[in-house]
């Protein structure tokens, strides 16, 4: 692994991470630890948390015709 | 498990197209909405609201479903940032939420009445076309 100081990575900080993204590994000391420069995947979702909603009764009703049509539509009424 | 997007939903939400990559969101988020165990205790037997805070690529997402409980069928509302006047706080006391979520809803009713939506199918190998 090259090792650089956080001076010389920010010289040439490019420099260093198209070597990164070529599969070189690269570390940058910080304290008394390396911390490694690598390429990550990015996926498209990372964390999905789901809560219901309350709603009046009013917007119950209309959520409630949609799912009676959606019904109509799948039985081909 | 179907993913239910009608296109007056999908003009407003994705701006006419639905990109490959919010696909994926919608289809995981969905996946995630019907895994979640919720309470049912004061929530109604037939459909339900649920919103899914999604974190992706381009961002925060801010997701709402309209839920058939019957047969687990999801119904695309809202997809927005998080600093979207919707996304920003997805419950009745926002104005703005509670006003375009009747128009949303409208939109929804008259779409599927005309059969004018796509419907993904999401299955272990990736999502499916189906319709629209």
């Amino acid at each position: 692994m090259t090792t650089l100081t956080v001076t010389e990575a920010r010289k040439n900080l490019s420099g260093w991470l198209r070597r990164a993204k070529a599969g070189e590994e690269i570390g940058i000391i910080e304290g008394n630890r390396i911390i490694a420069l690598r390429p990550v995947e990015i996926t498209a979702v990372d964390t999905i948390r789901v809560e219901a909603v309350q709603v009046d009764e009013a917007t119950q009703r209309d959520m409630n015709a949609v799912a009676g049509a959606w019904n109509k539509r799948r039985k081909g009424v | 498990m179907s993913v239910i997007v009608s296109r007056q939903i999908r003009e407003r939400e994705f701006g006419g197209k639905l990109s490959a990559e919010d696909r994926v969101v919608l289809i995981r988020a969905a996946r995630v909405a019907l895994a979640t165990p919720l309470s049912s205790k004061g929530l109604p037997a037939a459909t339900r609201l649920l919103k899914a805070y999604a974190t992706s690529s381009r961002g925060p997402r801010r997701i709402v479903y309209l839920l058939s409980v019957g047969d687990g069928t999801l119904f695309l509302l809202f997809y927005r940032a998080k600093t979207d006047t919707v996304g920003i706080n997805i419950t009745p006391n926002n104005a703005a939420f509670a006003q375009q979520l009747k128009k949303h809803l409208a939109f929804l009713h008259a779409d599927i009445e005309a059969g004018d939506y796509e419907e993904i199918i999401a299955n272990v190998a990736g999502p499916e076309k189906l319709n629209g």
